[in-house]
């Protein structure tokens, strides 16, 4: 056991950076997934060892995250944003010296898109590409159909499209009034 | 070939991108692409996002040294401890009733009293009187020591070291005791050989097909097992699995 969490450390650090930002906080919340599965591990199916590592990270990341719920938190308000924002930059996608910068700008709102996506389609989506799960492995992990574990990345993926469509058009490297995303505008229908 | 509209398109657009279509689903696929300047844009800002996916993925580190070394010692501490609370109540236990049973021996004697006694050792530092590898050695000097005739197993259970031997009190009875340990996955077993006919433990239930009148139980969490030798009682405590508990009951009655 102590091997097979040792094996998927990296892994389980990947996701855990991406859910808590603070590699501080991640590295709390992998060691504390790791004492947990250490306790627990007679309950471990040695052909789930991965998927069962991941569900107890989100297990303790949602019992630490409902823990700061309760605590009460000082906020410190942020500048007006309106009154000195610079005005956004504009790119050319066509120039070389732009794609770089440009490529920047979309990991940045993939980022933040990823922070706005529904739980489930969050977690679907960042076992997948931070924590190389498969689709399987992921049903496994949250207790739910293979289908549904499809769908869920499906939708996350067409959410960060339109998140970088929406960041183009207000960047204006397409036309504002270009809309490719009848699906993405229903898909966030069904959300809401 | 069959003709895609714009959501059949959409839905399979992972797919397409992974090359995981059949052919004449690709070659559908492609079809409306070239035809669909929607389409080819959509499929333009997925292939960023997914562009974008894997060039975080590349960038976002692994775990770092500091929290490996964490994790490990963590577990370690864990893997060290875990019965340091049962042995500190086993010790008081044993303690308490250590002037009682030394009065009183018993022909038959619960199960749980080796278990007490198997944990009580784990939580001391001088776990052996005499420490020693060599189960001739470890049989001599028990032998000298006890009243009665007994077979220290020359073969360790499976992946078990002989680490030691001293005496001990079970049922009021002087008994041998043996310490056996693994690598750090393992717990140490406890083998105690007790004279025939005293400290017997009862209540444990008989292993079918077994050979050696072997029995066992579980003592809170403790496995233990018993069978008869030729002079004495040797009873295990300690979770070494029923094949190697087989391989190693019967070489006893086989030296």
């Amino acid at each position: 056991m102590a091997s097979a969490i040792e094996e998927r450390l990296d892994a389980l650090h990947r996701v855990a950076l991406r859910l808590e930002h603070e590699p501080a906080a991640a590295a709390d919340l992998v060691q504390e997934a790791c004492m947990r599965a250490w306790t627990h591990r007679e309950r471990a199916r040695p052909h789930d060892l991965g998927p069962w590592l991941f569900c107890i990270l989100r297990n303790v990341w949602i019992d630490r995250w409902r823990r700061l719920q309760r605590a009460p938190e000082f906020v410190e308000l942020p500048p007006d944003a309106g009154a000195d924002a610079e005005p956004p930059p504009r790119f050319d996608p066509q120039d070389a010296a732009d794609r770089a910068r440009l490529e920047q700008c979309f990991d940045d709102e993939v980022l933040a898109a990823l922070d706005d996506l529904p739980e489930q389609e969050r977690l679907s989506l960042l076992f997948h590409t931070f924590g190389d799960l498969s689709y399987h492995e992921i049903s496994v992990a949250l207790d739910c159909p293979l289908g549904t574990v499809m769908s869920r990345i499906h939708r996350a993926r067409v959410r960060l499209r339109a998140r970088l469509e929406e960041y183009a058009a207000s960047h204006g490297i397409i036309p504002r009034h270009f809309n490719s995303s009848r699906e993405d505008e229903r898909d966030g229908h069904a959300q809401a | 070939m069959p003709k895609l509209d714009c959501d059949d398109f959409l839905s399979l657009l992972d797919a397409f991108e992974d090359n995981e279509l059949d052919g004449v689903t690709s070659l559908s696929a492609q079809e409306h692409l070239d035809a669909c300047a929607a389409c080819r844009a959509r499929r333009f800002w997925h292939a960023e996002a997914r562009a974008s996916l894997r060039r975080l993925r590349s960038e976002t580190p692994g775990a770092p040294e500091t929290l490996r070394a964490r994790a490990q010692t963590g577990i370690r501490a864990r893997r060290r401890h875990w019965w340091r609370p049962l042995a500190a109540a086993a010790a008081l236990v044993v303690a308490a009733g250590a002037g009682y049973l030394a009065t009183r021996p018993a022909a038959e004697v619960e199960p749980m009293e080796y278990a007490l006694n198997h944990l009580a050792t784990l939580g001391r530092t001088d776990r052996v009187k005499f420490p020693t590898t060599n189960a001739a050695e470890a049989e001599a000097w028990l032998g000298a020591r006890l009243g009665f005739p007994l077979n220290v197993p020359r073969q360790p259970p499976a992946g078990y070291r002989l680490a030691g031997a001293r005496l001990c009190s079970v049922g009021g009875f002087k008994v041998a005791y043996l310490l056996f340990e693994g690598d750090a996955s393992k717990q140490p077993l406890s083998l105690f050989i007790a004279p025939s006919g005293a400290c017997q433990p009862g209540g444990l239930a008989p292993v079918p097909g077994a050979r050696f009148a072997l029995r066992t139980g579980d003592c809170d969490g403790t496995p233990v097992a018993a069978w008869e030798g030729r002079d004495a009682i040797y009873v295990l405590a300690g979770d070494v699995g029923l094949p190697a508990l087989l391989a190693f009951t019967s070489q006893e009655q086989e030296s």
